[in-house]
């Protein structure tokens, strides 16, 4: 009756938590929670693992914060196994149901910035509602609850820095485990934690109520002061952290904001790959909060569709539906008019909205951009040439939005939402032909931009490499494959457990998750066709030799009755008229039965039929077999993988 | 006593063809779960390389091809084995039998 932590391994906690981002069913991640339990520990998981998911809770359907978050509660009454794990998911590539990079805008605005608590309010409220649930379905289920809930925060990225943060103000928590986090911030702290708020103004006489005063205080006599006051709060040990070496929000974790409370393990997810961190620490604090604005908006947009979607993010053209109206003659715009309205409608909203923005942010990006290259020269990630060049694009960018920006009012003078709003006008062809030509000078403008952008690309290839790498270390992908390297395994795309064995020169992989399911769900398939096989002997029997049986039974019965009945077979004899002289009366009759066994033939061709396939399942199970004895063989010092195959799935 | 021979059909004749259908169903079942285990074992190692991968590949497309034929020839077996049965049970209905009579003169009434 230990209750021992069942994710006792930061690999096991690392896949398990990379599941989250699977986007599976709840009977697709039980699957997947019990192969990798399997395969990471060679023994049978808990008895009963359930999953709770914010999605499925209503309360958490129509938030818009971008919060996700998923519950594992282990139970095992035998074992003395009680735990839940809260893991609250990092940060999304793109929300499912919005454009807005909403996890992403949440780490620069809530984490860096501080202004916005949106998502530790609804981790703190899935935390609260799936304790509960728990609780209820351990009584539902009438579970022994002898051994008390203990409960495990995880976190990834974003995930991290919620939990973290959950622990740092509440000690919900045993223990806390996160992967390449958002360190928790003391600017969000300020704003989330009410006495610490109260302590840090006393401390540094400031204005309670004034919050923006808290920019003012020297970065480093907050963070002093913010670990001091947690450290008195918590049990530091109760937070463990593991980083990627090349890590990029750890390369950005010195910059103002972050606090560092608990253990911390580094590794190397790159040989060939440092850090960023050189980089980083060169540019003044100022211009970190340029950059790290930047690489939020590139790392989001890199996960979601690479370079190329950057500008359709940026500014909310619609190329594709520009480009559709190039073949168009008049008739067309009138017998199209509904369509073309909505989506022209549509995509002028957008850009509304998006094209000021980025006017901003290209703005800001070119002020801080000089100094910030002047760094990347200094440390060679670009070369002078490249650094004028990119500064001379951007502010080619720059103007380009302006001209858009032009070309957008240019539209509204020109009263080209009216034709727009009022698709039954077929009469002012000409003034839509004039509105359309409008869009057709924003395509080319953004077209002009994404040259800007390629030649940009080119020119900052090095930096890149660095950024992808530092991206890519960020990856929960990067961390399992780091941890399982040691242990001559490594992971697939799918998550697929290999494992690695050096021949010779040769290294041979292995794909040990593929062999378990190959064993596994080829025996089902085979102890299903030993099922068929059994019915079809059932049938043979019922249908053949059984009723055959029926048959000359039915046959003996009316043998039987013609015997014992004869008079009743009268009419065999023929009829006679009423004034016959002579009548034949039947008195007997005699039946000369032959009743021959089942045709020889009919046995024969079912008995070879069940021994042939008799013989083909058992040579199907050898072939699976040969699987598994291959595995057995090839890592005989590796006493798990037998056990894996015999431990099922799910 | 007179008598007479003759061969009666005790029953009708009767089609007892639907009977292979069933197991055909079955064989049709067994020759799917054959395609499943082919598609389980080809997708799991659709990315793999090596000897291993490549005799289970010939391996289970060897299985594969082997048991089509034989389930080919077995769903014929299957019409086969209902056809005689069709025969033999029609055959078995038809009997010889021996009628014993007597003549009896009717008198007639003046």
């Amino acid at each position: 009756m230990s209750n021992e932590e069942v994710l006792n391994t930061d690999i096991l906690r690392a896949r398990i938590m990379n599941v989250e981002y699977q986007n599976l069913t709840i009977g697709e991640i039980k699957r997947e929670i019990k192969r990798i339990y399997i395969e990471e520990t060679g023994k049978e998981p808990p008895a009963h693992i359930a999953i709770y998911r914010s999605d499925d809770f209503k309360d958490f359907r129509h938030i818009d914060s971008g919060f996700d978050g998923t519950a594992i509660h282990f139970y095992d009454e035998e074992k003395g196994i009680n735990q839940a794990y809260i893991i609250t998911r990092g940060s999304e590539a793109s929300e499912k149901d919005t454009w807005k990079p909403l996890d992403w805008f949440y780490n620069t605005f809530g984490i860096f910035v501080g202004q916005d608590k949106s998502q530790y309010r609804d981790a703190m409220h899935f935390d609260e509602i799936v304790t509960k649930k728990i609780d209820e379905d351990l009584e539902k289920n009438k579970c022994d609850k002898k051994v008390k809930l203990k409960k495990i925060g995880l976190g990834h990225s974003l995930g991290g820095n919620l939990i973290a943060t959950i622990q740092l103000t509440t000690k919900e928590y045993e223990q806390v485990y996160v992967i390449n986090d958002a360190p928790p911030s003391y600017y969000q702290l300020a704003k989330i934690d009410v006495d610490f708020w109260y302590d840090l103004a006393e401390r540094f006489n400031l204005n309670p109520l004034n919050y923006n005063s808290i920019y003012t205080l020297p970065p480093s006599e907050l963070k002093a002061f913010a670990e001091e006051y947690y450290k008195k709060q918590i049990d530091e040990r109760s937070i463990h952290h593991l980083t990627a070496q090349e890590d990029l929000l750890y390369a950005v974790s010195g910059v103002r904001g972050f606090i560092d409370i608990g253990s911390r393990r580094v590794i190397d997810t790159n040989k060939d790959f440092t850090s960023i961190k050189d980089l980083v620490s060169k540019i003044s604090d100022k211009d970190v909060r340029a950059i790290q604005v930047y690489l939020s908006q590139y790392s989001d947009v890199y996960n979601e569709k690479g370079f190329d979607g950057i500008v359709q993010a940026m500014t909310g053209v619609d190329i594709a539906f520009i480009e559709s109206l190039q073949g168009y003659d008049s008739m067309d715009y009138v017998w199209h008019a509904g369509d073309i309205v909505s989506k022209a409608n549509h995509m002028l909203d957008d850009m509304k909205v998006k094209i000021p923005e980025l006017m901003k942010n290209v703005a800001i990006l070119y002020k801080n951009l000089d100094p910030i290259f002047s760094v990347f020269v200094e440390l060679g990630y670009v070369t002078p040439e490249e650094k004028k060049t990119v500064l001379s694009e951007v502010k080619g960018i720059e103007k380009d939005v302006a001209s858009i920006q032009q070309l957008l009012r240019k539209t509204w003078n020109w009263r080209m939402a009216i034709p727009f709003l009022t698709p039954l006008v077929t009469d002012d062809i000409l003034q839509w032909k004039a509105s359309i030509e409008v869009l057709f000078q924003i395509r080319d403008k953004v077209l002009d931009i994404l040259k800007r952008l390629q030649i940009i690309q080119e020119n900052t290839a090095n930096l890149q490499k660095a950024i992808t790498m530092s991206v890519d270390a960020h990856t929960l992908n990067e961390v399992i494959t780091a941890l399982a390297r040691s242990k001559g395994r490594t992971y697939d795309e799918y998550g697929n457990l290999i494992f690695i064995k050096k021949v010779g020169e040769h290294e041979i992989r292995m794909n040990l998750s593929s062999a378990v399911r190959i064993y596994q769900k080829g025996l089902q398939i085979l102890e299903e066709k030993e099922a068929v096989l059994h019915e079809m002997k059932q049938r043979y029997f019922d249908e053949y030799v059984e009723d055959f049986e029926m048959q000359k039974r039915k046959l003996m019965k009316k043998i039987e009755d013609m015997e014992q009945n004869p008079w009743a077979y009268q009419h065999l004899l023929g009829h006679f008229t009423y004034d016959a002289d002579q009548v034949y009366v039947l008195r007997r009759i005699d039946v000369h039965e032959f009743i021959p066994p089942l045709d020889p033939m009919i046995p024969h061709i079912f008995e070879t039929m069940f021994s042939y396939y008799e013989l083909e399942i058992s040579k199907g199970k050898e072939l699976i077999a040969t699987i598994k004895k291959s595995f057995e063989e090839f890592f005989e010092q590796d006493q798990n993988v037998s056990k894996i195959f015999d431990l099922r799935y799910g | 006593m007179g008598q007479l021979n003759m061969f009666y059909h005790f029953d009708v004749e009767q089609d007892f063809m639907y009977k292979a259908n069933t197991f055909i169903q079955q064989l049709n079942r067994m020759s799917e779960l054959d395609a499943e285990l082919v598609h389980l074992i080809h997708h799991e190692m659709k990315d793999d390389r090596g000897q291993i991968i490549n005799k289970t590949n010939e391996a289970i497309e060897q299985y594969q091809k082997n048991n089509q034929s034989h389930n080919d020839m077995y769903k014929n077996s299957m019409r086969t084995a209902a056809w005689r049965y069709t025969h033999m049970i029609n055959d078995m209905r038809g009997q010889n039998i021996t009628l014993y009579y007597d003549v009896v003169t009717r008198e007639k009434k003046r």
